[in-house]
């Protein structure tokens, strides 16, 4: 998961470099995504793996199935696929896909907050999530929720690495290490 | 039904009663992988140098790492129960122990738990265990003896409250016993003790503490054993645990004394989570930092002056200076005092007590090399009796040795050579002493007095020992109140020089040894 971590950061601030001087965020966050469920597909990380293929059938091969797909891409992103079929990254692109989006966010001055409730949230109970969110980081919050029986009440709110545990089990959870002591 | 101790409806009411059910916000972490006692984690986007790490299970770590991507942490104790994919929190913590009174009497490890089985520690009071050690405006110099109880070193290597001294030796050279002695010597002086037992069996930490209840001694005494079957991490912060306990003392304005036993092995423990973390290795393969790991350490141990004292007790104690004295102990391979770690600390303390297998195994026990044995601070500590009848020793027993090799091919000696050698076999001999049975100051007057004045001269070298034995009985049977004059306040003067001669005197003509 953080394998190539240290790998994507330069290609994705790269990226995301390009994308802003040229104004075109959201395309290329779209097409890394596309790219990264198809770099992501299991037959296609056999691909990269074969020695016997050479690095510009590789780009070949990758863009044409992008392109069986639907994904309608300039010279920047076959140019993108080649370098990184040629430094043998392309498996990396899920994480460059995922850095880009971090990038974008953070240059947005937004961020993305979970949150994991035992009940659906009511809309009045999650703006006010994202309006005391948004408050806490100083960032727009964009809220996706799910619902998770197994915290039994409350909720788990998540904001990158910062996790704010306010559920049923969590609480029972510490309770059971308070009295083990 | 078997109930643990923890189960007591008071102690289950008290949890509950001050358990803090309010939502926590912390961040977390994703492990890894996780090998050999360290976890690598992926997140914890704030955590810091040094923090406290949450594993699922109660298990804490410390982050020691921080890497672009990625944080290197050990595990303190069992990590068979975490896995890969496991979250790890952030506590915002740096590693505490308790601290306080009620750690006396008692063992516990690195993490300042009881592991003796006496019940839980009464000590609500946690203190970190790195702390910055006191600047020079905090300090004050070393001017009170911290006795060991053992002639060899108090006449020829004082020891004063706040110094580093550093035992040092091959193995089975008595490094421990002269620490055990010094601990137990401390018994009614109101010193506290910390013993940390570092990368030891357990049955030797056992034996110890079996050693130290016997002579009484486990009341003022703490000790902190990491052994050899614990986890490298917790032998690593063994000694920063022990050092915490004992600067509560000190910060109190009360007098503490702390061994280390060893700091090679936990040099050892320091080089195998270092070398696990892919810290890249330096001489001996140590990383980098070994000095600093044990400079910041000894650092630590120092004498505080009286407006520090009162600063840290909030005015609490007034006019009293806190000390805490440590005696590291290293051991050495083959006598070889020029290996990395061994050149380190000995440039760190303040003087080392040298000891050697050749003189063990002659039977001159403490084995202490004269000539190589020195304390840089402690002169100014000792009392004046001692400071009086002891000053010519060192130096005269360095001579000897000397004097002795050469002699050996000489068939005719001139009279004064002659003189000297047999007064140097003596007093080699009056510096021996048994394990376990550490002198006051008076008891080392009277016997330092009687090889300074030459009452030796005509005891037969083999019958020193029994001499001495025989005059200290004599004397704490019939000078008790002369004994109790001289340490009273450790003073010298022509009459006590005249009551001594007296005594020794009296004993000459009517004792048998």
């Amino acid at each position: 998961m953080s394998d190539f971590e240290t790998a994507a950061r330069p290609y994705a601030r790269a990226l995301f470099e390009l994308a802003a001087e040229e104004n075109k965020l959201q395309q290329w966050q779209d097409y890394l995504l596309q790219a990264a469920v198809i770099a992501d597909d299991p037959d296609m990380l056999a691909m990269f793996e074969q020695p016997a293929i050479l690095a510009n059938e590789l780009a070949e091969l990758f863009l044409s199935v992008t392109a069986a797909a639907g994904l309608e891409a300039d010279a920047h992103f076959s140019n993108l696929i080649a370098l990184l079929a040629e430094n043998d990254r392309l498996a990396a692109l899920p994480t460059i896909s995922l850095q880009f989006a971090t990038l974008k966010q953070e240059a947005e001055g937004k961020i993305e907050v979970t949150v994991r409730s035992a009940l659906e949230l009511s809309a009045e109970q999650q703006d006010k999530i994202a309006s005391s969110m948004a408050k806490r980081l100083g960032k727009e919050v964009s809220l996706t929720t799910e619902i998770d029986a197994s915290l039994i009440a409350g909720a788990i709110v998540t904001a990158g690495d910062l996790v704010i545990d306010g559920s049923a089990s969590g609480q029972m959870q510490k309770l059971t290490i308070a009295l083990n002591k | 039904m078997q109930l643990n101790p923890s189960e007591i409806s008071e102690l289950i009411k008290d949890r509950i009663k001050n358990f803090e059910g309010a939502a926590e916000a912390r961040t977390e972490g994703t492990v890894v992988s996780l090998m050999d006692g360290i976890a690598r984690i992926h997140g914890l986007a704030d955590v810091m140098s040094g923090e406290m790490i949450e594993f699922p299970g109660n298990t804490y770590g410390m982050a020691l790492n921080l890497e672009r991507d990625s944080v290197g942490a050990v595990i303190l104790g069992d990590y068979k129960h975490i896995s890969e994919g496991d979250t790890a929190k952030c506590t915002g913590r740096i590693l505490e122990v308790p601290v306080g009174e009620g750690m006396l009497g008692r063992v516990v490890n690195s993490l300042g738990e009881p592991i003796d089985g006496k019940g839980p520690i009464e000590s609500d009071q946690f203190m970190p265990i790195e702390r910055i050690a006191p600047g020079v405006i905090e300090r004050q110099s070393v001017s009170q003896p911290m006795q060991t109880g053992l002639k060899a070193i108090d006449a020829m290597v004082p020891i004063g409250r706040g110094q580093r001294e550093l035992i040092i030796g091959d193995r089975q050279t008595g490094k421990s016993a002269v620490a055990i002695d010094a601990i137990i010597n401390q018994k009614g002086t109101g010193v506290k003790c910390v013993y940390v037992g570092i990368g030891q069996k357990a049955s030797t930490i056992a034996n110890v503490v079996r050693k130290l209840e016997e002579f009484g001694a486990m009341e003022h005494t703490i000790v902190v054993a990491a052994n050899a079957s614990d986890s490298a991490a917790l032998q690593y912060i063994a000694p920063y645990s022990g050092c915490t306990m004992g600067e509560f003392f000190r910060d109190r304005g009360e007098d503490a004394l702390i061994i280390y036993d060893d700091l090679t092995k936990q040099a050892w423990a320091y080089r195998q989570v270092s070398l696990l973390l892919r810290r890249p290795p330096g001489r001996e393969a140590y990383p980098g930092d070994v000095f600093y790991l044990h400079s910041r350490l000894l650092e630590r141990s120092s004498r505080i002056n009286a407006d520090e004292v009162e600063r840290l007790t909030d005015g609490k104690v007034k006019g009293k200076t806190g000390s805490l004295t440590a005696l590291p102990i290293i051991e050495t391979q083959g006598g070889d005092v020029s290996a990395f770690v061994p050149t380190n600390v000995i440039s760190i303390t303040d003087g080392q007590i040298f000891l050697e297998s050749d003189l063990f195994n002659a039977g001159i026990r403490p084995a202490i090399n004269a000539g190589l044995s020195v304390s840089r601070v402690g002169g100014a500590a000792q009392t004046k009796i001692i400071k009086k009848l002891g000053g010519g020793i060192r130096l005269a027993l360095a001579q000897y040795r000397e004097l002795a090799a050469f002699a050996q091919f000489a068939s005719d000696l001139d009279e004064f050579t002659r003189k000297q050698l047999e007064r140097g076999q003596r007093v080699t001999e009056l510096m021996k002493q048994k394990q376990y049975s550490p002198l006051n100051v008076a008891e080392m007057g009277v016997t330092l007095y009687a090889a300074n004045e030459g009452y030796l001269d005509d005891v037969d070298v083999n019958k020193v020992v029994a001499f001495e034995g025989a005059l200290m009985a004599h004397v704490r049977s019939n000078n008790a109140d002369l004994l109790e004059q001289i340490n009273a306040d450790g003073d010298y003067s022509d009459d006590i020089a005249a009551a001594i001669g007296k005594a020794i005197e009296d004993f000459k003509a009517n004792g048998v040894y």
